[in-house]
């Protein structure tokens, strides 16, 4: 019963002294032209503020280790909200920015000169190390890992493939078989045709000689120079025959025989044999006389050019495209020279009113306008 | 304006060739630009088209920026005269670097060596477009390598920690560049930090030098080491430097610099070979081992020592017989299959199969 | 929170407090733009990037080392300018200093004087600036300003 009378006394008071205040302020507030409500809102906290009681549980940051401690590889160092400590020597950063060891060894919390707002945390390998490592000086790095001594463990570790080598191997070997075959039919083919170029050659003598050409094709195909090519070959010969000695299987003295021999003998086939366009053994030519030759074809093609028709065409051909010793870009050159379907432009150009005129359109570009074109039979040699 | 482009015109189609010459004092061709180019390039695009472009439907397409005739005819007079400049002041000038400096200024704006320097093969140079004897010709090489090449290289000796785990820093002085000339017939330069087959190293690689500086080289040696600092010391649980293979007393030029097999048979005798070649032979199971060239001027003097052991303190080294550091270069190596053949090939003990320590052994 | 709204009444805006209603955008960063702008602007993220620019000049091998040899030229040209005038000021200014060390020995007082500071006294922006060739009309009185339109 008093409970109830003391709570409408409250809310009496209250009323009033709202409506004293209203009063007051319709007083002192200058005259507004548009009329202002009030909406009155809970005043009594009921549910609390809205911040009040969202407070997580504490995070368990900060340190995990102390200065010197000995740690093992993973194990946390540092847990952190943003980067407080930068990972230092020997030490990582997760996604959260924790920091954690990479090696086993002893904590060290300093600083960097090369970074002077930053705090590190890093592993030193050894006790008696400092942090950082001299700026100018070798990094002191650990092995971390150990000789399988057990032999059936080792035999099987060293034949355990990524899986995609394991998978490529088949087709590795068989390419390589493949290679191999290749590889041997052109050297019985370059012996039989060393045999004829320089008959005075023995088989033994031969066959070196067939397997330094192979050698130097390769090379050359690759694009290095011929003479440094022969320099390559005669070069590993010799890092071969000096394997040889190192392995017992050779004195110093043969090795030095062989070598004086071999040396002979690359003279003799350099100067002997030469290379035609499509890497077959030809008697030795200089690039002089090659050069000389293809000029020579090069008069004869523009003699037959001159008076062209369907005859000329297959004797031009077969001249640009049975030629030996030609390049492919001397061969292209020949071929856009003498081998065009229509010939340049003064030649055979009529008016388009001719009989049997071919006539295209184009865009004259000096005169910005479409012009028409008319050949006579003659601009198309070979039609 | 009109006319007297038409009796350009005129004077381009009457006359055989140009009629410009640079006010270079040497006769070197590589200061001319090839007669194909010239004419084009000194007075003007000719009617045809330029000779540059393969195509004729290009070639006829192709319009010159307007008064780009007139304002090079005045800015090569200009340029003239300032070469002609620099060359009287060179013929006076006593100090050799000086001197190199006022010829590279005398040609650094002149047109034709601008024009074989852009379009030609600058590594593998023909003297005959690119000359590096030409202090002009090294200047601009100089600035085309530090635009990307220099870069790259300390790049990857830098994040490859080739610096400091092998000498503690360097200033590039020198482009070295490496290319593996053996019995695989790939001809192709090798990428600083690239991971090779042991295929592919199996045999010494070549080097090459490319000296910018103003140097007397007929005095000055080189010396190339190549150092792996990787090699597992499993005793003391952790890695060690070895020499892979060392030349001393090397001699080049600036245009025959390159040290190949070709080279090293026609010096034969005349350099000397600190070690022989051994080649990667990486461990199963370890990280790509790092394979550090590096390459030293040495001076006047004779560097003729012969290494016994492969074990190789390099700082120690370059301190005892006064190396200075110009240039470096990379290349890494894994295992592989062909590991076993390479050890065979060169007489060396079965490699070890590793696998990684698992718990806490410690380094000490 | 004020806002006003039309409820209540009718002809009088009323004013209505409301808490937590949101008057800008949640990203402070996104600029507002006015809906002419905003229309340009989507025209163009329309267009290709290639288009919102010029060409490139296509140049052949020959006319690109033509062009360099131009633009190095003029830069030379430019620079002996620069050099040149720098190389007056240096004496100028050199030879002001001798002056004043002169002064200096001979007379201390006219020294000080000439090395008084004078603050806020300027040089006098309507003075006539002297030149080699003086004009020979002085001011051009007749001339009036062109009648305003109204």
């Amino acid at each position: 019963m008093s409970f109830l009378s003391a709570g409408r006394l409250l809310n009496a008071s209250k009323s009033l002294s709202a409506l004293t205040l209203h009063g007051l302020r319709s007083q002192t507030t200058p005259k507004l032209n548009f009329q202002a409500i009030q909406v009155r809102t809970a005043t009594k906290k009921v549910a609390g503020s809205r911040t009040n009681m969202r407070d997580s549980a504490g995070r368990r940051l900060g340190a995990k280790v102390a200065e010197n401690e000995p740690v093992k590889t993973g194990q946390i160092l540092y847990r952190q909200r943003g980067t407080k400590f930068y990972p230092g020597e020997n030490a990582g950063i997760g996604k959260d920015h924790t920091i954690f060891a990479l090696e086993p060894g002893y904590v060290r919390f300093y600083m960097d000169p090369f970074h002077p707002e930053r705090k590190f945390i890093g592993v030193a390998l050894a006790p008696e190390l400092r942090l950082p490592t001299p700026h100018f000086s070798p990094r002191v790095r650990r092995l971390g890992y150990e000789e399988i001594l057990d032999e059936k463990k080792a035999a099987f570790e060293e034949n355990n493939l990524a899986r995609k080598h394991h998978l490529l191997r088949p087709t590795i070997e068989k390419q390589l078989e493949q290679r191999q075959l290749q590889r041997e039919s052109v050297l019985t083919s370059y012996s039989e045709q060393i045999a004829k170029l320089a008959s005075d050659l023995n088989e033994d003598e031969v066959l070196l000689a067939a397997e330094r050409l192979l050698f130097i094709k390769t090379h050359i195909q690759n694009g290095t120079k011929l003479s440094e090519s022969q320099a390559i070959a005669t070069f590993t010969y010799f890092q071969n025959l000096r394997l040889e000695v190192q392995r017992g299987q050779t004195t110093q003295e043969e090795a030095t025989q062989l070598r004086a021999e071999y040396s002979q003998l690359a003279l003799k086939v350099d100067s002997l044999i030469s290379f035609d366009n499509q890497y077959k053994l030809i008697s030795f030519i200089t690039e002089e006389q090659r050069l000389q030759k293809v000029a020579e074809l090069d008069s004869k093609l523009k003699t037959l050019f001159a008076d062209i028709n369907k005859k000329t065409k297959n004797e031009i051909k077969s001249l640009i495209f049975e030629n030996n010793l030609i390049n492919a870009t001397e061969r292209k050159r020949l071929i856009s020279k003498y081998l065009k379907s229509v010939l340049p432009e003064p030649t055979g150009l009529t008016s388009p009113t001719e009989k049997k005129a071919s006539i295209s359109k184009r865009w004259n570009y000096e005169k910005s306008k479409v012009e028409v074109v008319a050949r006579s039979k003659e601009a198309f040699p070979f039609k | 304006m009109l006319r007297s482009n038409i009796i350009s015109q005129c004077r381009r189609l009457l006359s055989t060739g140009t009629t410009k010459t640079w006010a270079s004092k040497t006769t070197a061709p590589s200061l001319k630009a090839s007669t194909h180019y010239r004419d084009a390039l000194l007075d003007g695009i000719p009617s045809t088209g330029p000779p540059s472009l393969r195509s004729r439907k290009y070639k006829q397409r192709y319009s010159s920026p307007e008064g780009i005739n007139e304002a090079f005819d005045v800015a090569y007079d200009f340029l003239k005269s300032k070469s002609e400049a620099a060359y009287a002041k060179a013929a006076e000038a006593k100090d050799p670097q000086e001197k190199a400096q006022l010829e590279t200024q005398a040609e650094l704006h002149n047109p034709e060596v601008n024009f074989n320097f852009a379009y030609n093969e600058k590594l593998e140079n023909d003297t005959q477009y690119i000359d590096y004897e030409l202090p002009v010709y090294r200047e601009l090489k100089k600035k085309h390598w530090e635009n990307y090449g220099q870069m790259l290289t300390m790049q990857r000796l830098e994040t490859l920690a080739a610096i400091p785990d092998t000498l503690p820093t360097l200033e590039p002085k020198a482009e070295i560049s490496l290319k593996f000339q053996n019995h695989t017939g790939v001809n192709r330069w090798v990428e600083a930090g690239k991971k090779l087959s042991s295929n592919a190293t199996t045999f010494p690689p070549s080097v090459k030098i490319q000296e910018f500086d103003a140097l007397d080289l007929t005095k000055g040696k080189y010396t190339i080491l190549i150092v792996n600092p990787d090699v597992p010391d499993i005793e003391n649980n952790t890695y060690k430097t070895q020499i892979a293979w060392g030349l001393s007393n090397l001699s080049i030029t600036y245009n025959d610099n390159f040290i190949n097999p070709a080279k090293l048979l026609k010096d034969e005798g005349k350099y000397n070979e600190i070690i022989s070649y051994l080649p990667p032979v990486p461990e199963k199971n370890l990280p790509a081992q790092r394979f550090v060239t590096w390459v030293f001027r040495q001076g006047e003097q004779s560097l003729d020592i012969q290494l016994q052991k492969r074990d190789f303190d390099i700082r120690q080294f370059v301190e005892d017989f006064k190396l200075e550091a110009i240039g470096a270069h990379i290349w890494r190596s894994e295992w592989d299959l062909n590991v076993r053949e390479v050890r065979e090939l060169y007489g060396l003990p079965q490699g070890t199969v590793f696998a990684k320590v698992k718990g806490t052994r410690r380094l000490r | 929170m004020l806002t006003q709204t039309t409820q209540g009444s009718l002809k009088q805006p009323t004013l209505q407090l409301l808490r937590g209603l949101r008057t800008k955008s949640k990203n402070s960063r996104v600029a507002t733009v006015s809906a002419a702008t905003q229309r340009i602007i989507t025209g163009l993220s329309v267009l290709s990037g290639r288009k919102k620019y010029p060409r490139i000049l296509k140049l052949s091998n020959e006319d690109l080392i033509r062009h360099d040899t131009i633009q190095a030229a003029w830069a030379q040209y430019q620079r002996d300018i620069r050099t040149d005038r720098q190389s007056v000021l240096d004496k100028q200014y050199d030879s002001i200093i001798n002056a004043m060390e002169d002064l200096k020995i001979t007379n201390m007082e006219l020294f000080k004087i000439a090395n008084k500071k004078e603050k806020g006294k300027r040089f006098p922006l309507d003075a006539r600036i002297p030149v080699d060739f003086p004009p020979n009309k002085v001011w051009h009185y007749e001339v009036k300003a062109p009648a305003e339109k109204k």
